[in-house]
């Protein structure tokens, strides 16, 4: 059992002039449900097809479950959605995954029942795909990744078309997956479903690893909290002195703190035994979207 | 891997019977070898009563070739007419049954199963040729069917022996075949190129039209003729020996000129031309596997 389910090591995809991944070097550990995070034609997909064999990378390798990524092995316990799911429009959704778990070599109809019950589709299931909407065709594909009970699931915008509570149940079966002890790799670009549902996460931005670790510890240094005081000046002073605050500056007509919000009475506290008291206190968590957009340069550059 | 192809290639059967294009194939393929079928009888029956005369010890007038409606002659005939339609058929057929394997969607489970995508082409390619030998069965035991009822209608024709041999039937099937086998990786090729059903069966009839206009156009020509043996078309006529030959053979026109030279002529140049349609064979196929190995599959739509 290796700890590292998928990593990469300079994966690099050029088409033509357009290099779509630059040296991407990625690690996913096992059990993690991963988001891959970029804005779009940041290579996300790229990434996806090279993994599942469907891209040939232009230098660089990566490895699967353990094995160089090229072999059946890995990719018989993988299961993947990649772009829009493309099915048979003339065969129902039922035939379809029949079809596909034929290909894979199995035929057992009562896990066709179960993935169809599970992505809410068994009331749809024997009609033709061309008759289901983006959000069911999404649901479809959640199903047809499900097949074979696989241990890695690669999943592209699986929410894509899906109206708010199939977003919602599908974040739902995401989570549940992954507390199986399934490691998944999820892109999206919906900032708070990473959020949500992903307990790490890269984020890519032309082509390029950004950054890449914990949902948790890439958030928890932007936890603020914004206060007012009787005296902000002398506070801003005390603040700034004081070891256990990470920063402290002076914004408008108040002071934003940089410190874990679990922590705030610490700093009321600290504040009062100068004698400086607080009268407004309230968290400022910088959301995974702030913090995306800062770190891909995509705040302010939207003109590029 | 031969279990693997097999395998894949019953799956696509499973998808490729629900569609409806190979049924609608089937039917026209049916359909013009009925009209060709019937239309030959008719002109045939037209010409032999101003040209050939009453046959005196029938006194039918107009009396069509007896032997061609008579069986095992019928099922030949049925066959050596069924190629012309069914070449076409076959490439429309292939363009989308091929260029379907380009969906993002279909491709990584069968990447699952196996770690070349070959197989995969394969299975398309092995079913394809499986269903034109079974459009050709089914054409020729429609034609045969037709004859069958021409025959009966003929009072004179009853009694009158066949000129082939049941081994001949097999024979010109298995020519059959093979003689489509050309135009189906010429398809795969194009679609497998252009990840396009549409632009697919536009170039592979294209091809086959344009080739035919070209080569008719300067026959004239003494060097035309020399390259018309090498041309995809004429190779697989002349594998199937020509057509005037193989129906003078059973008896449908005059076989008078058909000596013993001209015999080993045509035999020659069906060896050519089985050699001429294998190198298609393998170099377009060859293209078609090295093309599907090796080509990025996302975001290439199929249809």
């Amino acid at each position: 059992m290796t700890d590292v389910v998928i990593q990469t090591n300079a994966l690099t995809k050029r088409y033509g002039r357009v290099l779509a991944v630059d040296r991407l070097s990625l690690e996913v550990p096992r059990g993690h449900v991963f988001g891959l995070l970029g804005p779009n034609g940041a290579g996300k997909t790229t990434v996806m097809g090279m993994l599942l064999g469907l891209v040939r990378p232009t230098s660089g390798s990566f490895s699967l479950l353990g094995t160089d990524g090229t072999g059946r092995d890995a990719l018989r316990r993988i299961g993947a959605i990649v772009e829009t799911p493309a099915f048979y429009p003339y065969l129902s959704g039922r035939r379809n995954l029949a079809y596909f778990q034929g290909v894979m070599g199995r035929n057992d109809p009562r896990e066709l029942d179960r993935l169809l019950d599970l992505v809410g589709l068994a009331g749809r299931a024997n009609d033709a795909f061309k008759t289901y909407s983006l959000g069911m065709k999404q649901r479809l594909g959640l199903a047809y990744a499900l097949l074979g009970d696989p241990e890695l699931l690669l999943l592209d915008e699986p929410t894509n078309g899906m109206d708010p509570a199939g977003m919602a149940e599908v974040r739902d079966l995401i989570r549940d997956l992954g507390s199986e002890g399934r490691t998944i790799l999820l892109s999206s670009h919906l900032l708070n479903e990473v959020e949500q549902v992903c307990d790490s996460v890269a984020i890519i931005a032309k082509g390029r690893l950004v950054v890449q670790g914990d949902v948790a510890d890439l958030l928890r240094p932007q936890e603020q909290v914004r206060l007012r005081t009787t005296d902000d000046a002398k506070a801003l002073t005390i603040l700034t002195a004081a070891d256990e605050i990470e920063a402290a500056r002076a914004e408008d007509d108040a002071l934003v703190v940089t410190i874990a919000h679990e922590r705030s009475s610490e700093l009321t506290a600290l504040l009062s035994k100068s004698e400086v008291y607080v009268t407004e206190i309230a968290p400022l968590q910088v959301s995974l979207e702030q913090y995306f957009l800062d770190v891909t340069g995509e705040n302010g550059e939207r003109s590029e | 891997m031969s279990a693997e192809v097999l395998a894949l290639t019953r799956w696509e059967w499973f998808k490729l019977r629900r569609r409806r294009l190979p049924w609608i194939l089937l039917l026209v393929n049916v359909l013009l070898m009925q009209i060709t079928f019937w239309a030959s009888y008719g002109l045939y029956r037209a010409g032999d009563a101003i040209t050939l005369g009453v046959d005196p010890s029938t006194g039918i007038v107009g009396a069509v070739p007896p032997e061609v409606l008579a069986l095992p002659n019928s099922a030949v005939f049925g066959l050596l007419t069924s190629h012309g339609f069914l070449a076409m058929l076959i490439m429309i057929l292939t363009a989308p049954v091929t260029a379907a394997g380009y969906r993002s969607g279909t491709t990584p489970p069968v990447r699952g199963v196996s770690d070349a995508r070959w197989l995969f082409l394969a299975s398309k390619l092995l079913l394809i040729m499986l269903l034109g030998a079974g459009a050709t069965l089914v054409g020729t035991l429609s034609v045969t069917l037709s004859s069958q009822i021409a025959y009966a209608a003929l009072e004179g024709g009853r009694g009158l022996a066949a000129n082939a041999a049941w081994g001949e039937v097999i024979r010109t099937f298995a020519k059959v075949v093979y003689g489509l086998l050309p135009w189906i990786c010429l398809a795969a090729f194009f679609a497998v190129l252009t990840k396009s059903t549409r632009i697919a069966i536009g170039l592979s009839i294209g091809y086959a039209v344009v080739e035919s206009i070209v080569f008719e156009s300067l026959a004239g020509f003494e060097w035309a003729e020399r390259v018309s043996g090498f041309v995809m078309s004429w190779a697989i006529d002349d594998w199937l020996g020509s057509t005037e030959a193989q129906l003078a053979s059973i008896g449908f026109g005059d076989d008078s000129s058909l000596g013993t030279a001209a015999a080993a002529a045509a035999q020659a140049d069906a060896l050519r031309g089985f050699l001429v349609s294998l190198a298609y064979i393998v170099v377009l196929s060859g293209l078609a596997f090295w093309l599907f190995q090796r080509r990025d599959i996302a975001g290439a739509k199929g249809e």
